[in-house]
């Protein structure tokens, strides 16, 4: 190359340096400012949320502590050694233990430990609950979890609880695909048709992985190519011209097939343990039943339940019962039960359960690991 | 810049005198127009103000009564403007002057009958006067022309259920909802539902 070349090739590069470092300057003020909602990197992922994990897509890190503050919300959430938002639990217990599975709703989404539902119910009941919930997760990560940690631990029955408002999101690759705003979209699925399924991780390209650890401006660009995923939303909601969409009704025979062998793979992970799925609504959910009545869901888990061997507690119809003002069950600022949700939540599934699990239960699990 | 400051220094005292002098006087305009927008005190109106402007201010002072009377000047004057008559129709109403902001809306609504908003309004003044037949067309042209209003499918519901059309007042609660699913529509939602099974109707979908 000439040395005239050269210098040209110098300049090019360094003014592309220049323009890539403006344009992540640029990115990071408005993204900091909130003038663009897009997520700011990890730098790495130091965060309380892995969403590299290899197994479940999305795990907590263990033994660590963080504090979550919210538009309506400042809770401090603490892990154990096997990164369960729970205290320190032993392997083994002679007594009765629940193993509780569910995503952000079980996990304690902007609350106390104190104050969420696997904590009210060993407080009244006085049976050890070991929170597996995670943020993010679907039922399929939920059984993974079961398998990979659950089993670890002695135990007599297993809590399930479905929120149907993202969990038949969460178990469709289709709609992964068309989600590239969710960043903890790239997990395990279940690809192929009932029964015959196959778990398939939709992985990240490393390149991709990495800017969105580490670029601004990546993730801005992403989430204004992408938008927020409001077409997806709207598409679904569309579903039917006069009622409100919800899961418990709008859900597609691939969606609850999907669900459906999740719920079996727990059911048989147990080994003749007690397993009991609740359904939990949404505030739109509750708006729902209001305007339609039983819903195809509830009818068909309790179909499945009897099949099964399980047992499905509808937590949809109780907390419509039970009061008419249920905004208060959640956050002013998102979907998620606040402390009195937690509360009923809990009452309920006490009383649908005492039977079940906690009086004349399955006797308490013999021999030793 | 060493050329421009011996250029500067060639030119004749009277040149520079005027250069320094021209700018001065700039800055000084400039100040004092900043000055007098930001600390001076309202603006004088003017012998001849215009009544639509006049209005405007007065409205803004709170003094609806006499921006109403600007509003009707305004409208004689510009017969054939939307905007005149619907502020108009809007300031009549403030002022509890029910028929007469129902014949604004009207006038206005000959000149442009596509908007949503007019009708809308106009359903709400028919809706407060007890004309509920009148309130439902207006409701309805309304949605007909922009559905996505959850304020007007309420208030299209509640129209419906004074007259105790209770299934169509339960079929636009539920639209109003699937709009703005918040706990004050939901609770007219709830409240239709209560009247329609009252009423013997069969209930939910």
């Amino acid at each position: 190359m000439s040395r005239g070349g050269l210098i040209r090739a110098v300049v090019l590069l360094i003014s592309l340096l220049v323009s890539g470092a403006l344009l992540e300057l640029g990115a990071w003020a408005l993204v900091e400012m909130g003038a663009i909602k897009a997520p700011a990197p990890t730098h790495g992922g130091a965060g309380f949320w892995d969403s590299d994990h290899e197994v479940f897509g999305v795990w907590h890190r263990p033994r660590v502590s963080f504090r979550h503050v919210g538009p309506c919300f400042d809770a401090t959430y603490e892990t154990n050694s096997v990164g369960a938002r729970d205290v320190e639990r032993r392997a083994w217990s002679a007594g009765r233990r629940v193993i509780v599975l569910g995503d952000s709703v079980v996990e304690g989404w902007g609350l106390p430990a104190a104050k969420r539902l696997t904590n009210l119910l060993e407080a009244k009941t006085g049976v050890e609950h070991l929170n597996l919930g995670m943020s993010h997760f679907g039922p399929w990560q939920e059984y993974l979890a079961y398998r990979e940690i659950g089993k670890g631990f002695s135990h007599t029955a297993v809590l399930v609880l479905i929120l149907p408002a993202n969990d038949f999101f969460d178990l469709d690759p289709e709609l992964a695909a068309q989600a590239p705003w969710y960043q903890y979209r790239h997990r395990p699925y279940l690809v192929g048709t009932y029964p015959d399924y196959r778990s398939r991780y939709f992985k990240e390209s490393l390149p991709a992985r990495t800017l969105r650890r580490y670029s601004y401006a990546y993730n801005a660009i992403g989430r204004a190519w992408a938008g927020n995923g409001d077409h997806l939303w709207e598409r679904l909601a569309l579903a039917d011209p006069v009622l409100i969409h919800s899961f418990f009704y709008d859900f597609t025979e691939g969606q609850f097939d999907r669900l459906r062998y999740a719920l079996q793979k727990i059911v048989a992970e147990a080994e003749g343990r007690r397993v009991a799925v609740g359904l939990v609504p949404t505030y739109r959910d509750l708006v729902r039943y209001l305007e339609s009545g039983e819903s195809p869901l509830s009818r068909r888990l309790a179909d499945l339940a009897e099949k099964s061997s399980f047992l499905s507690v509808d937590l949809l119809a109780l907390m419509h019962d039970a009061r008419p003002d249920w905004e208060r069950y959640y956050f002013e600022c998102d979907q998620h039960w606040n402390a009195l949700g937690n509360e009923v939540a809990a009452r309920y599934l006490r009383e649908a359960l005492s039977s079940y699990f906690y009086d004349r239960g399955a006797p308490p699990e013999t021999g030793t690991r | 810049m060493t050329a421009l400051a011996s250029d500067w220094r060639a030119a004749p005292p009277s040149y520079r005198a005027a250069l320094v002098a021209g700018a001065g006087l700039l800055t000084a305009s400039l100040l004092v127009g900043f000055a007098y927008t930001l600390f001076g005190g309202p603006r004088p109106r003017g012998i001849t103000a215009d009544p639509l402007a006049m209005a405007r201010e007065l409205l803004k002072e709170g003094q609806v009564a006499r921006a109403g009377q600007e509003y009707e000047v305004a409208a004689r004057l510009n017969p054939g403007d939307f905007r005149t008559h619907a502020e108009h129709a809007r300031t009549l109403l403030r002022a509890g002057r029910r028929p007469e902001a129902i014949a604004a809306w009207g006038e206005a609504l000959l000149l442009d009958p596509r908007d949503a908003e007019a009708w809308a309004s106009l359903g709400e003044v028919c809706l407060e006067m007890g004309r509920y037949p009148q309130a439902t067309l207006a409701f309805t042209r309304a949605l007909d022309l922009r559905p996505d209003q959850a304020a007007v499918h309420n208030s299209l519901g509640i129209a419906y259920k004074l007259v105790g059309r209770y299934d169509e007042a339960v079929r636009e609660f539920m639209l109003a909802v699937r709009v703005r699913p918040v706990p004050g529509l939901v609770a007219n939602l709830r409240r239709a539902k209560a009247d329609q099974a009252h009423a013997g109707r069969p209930g939910r979908p």
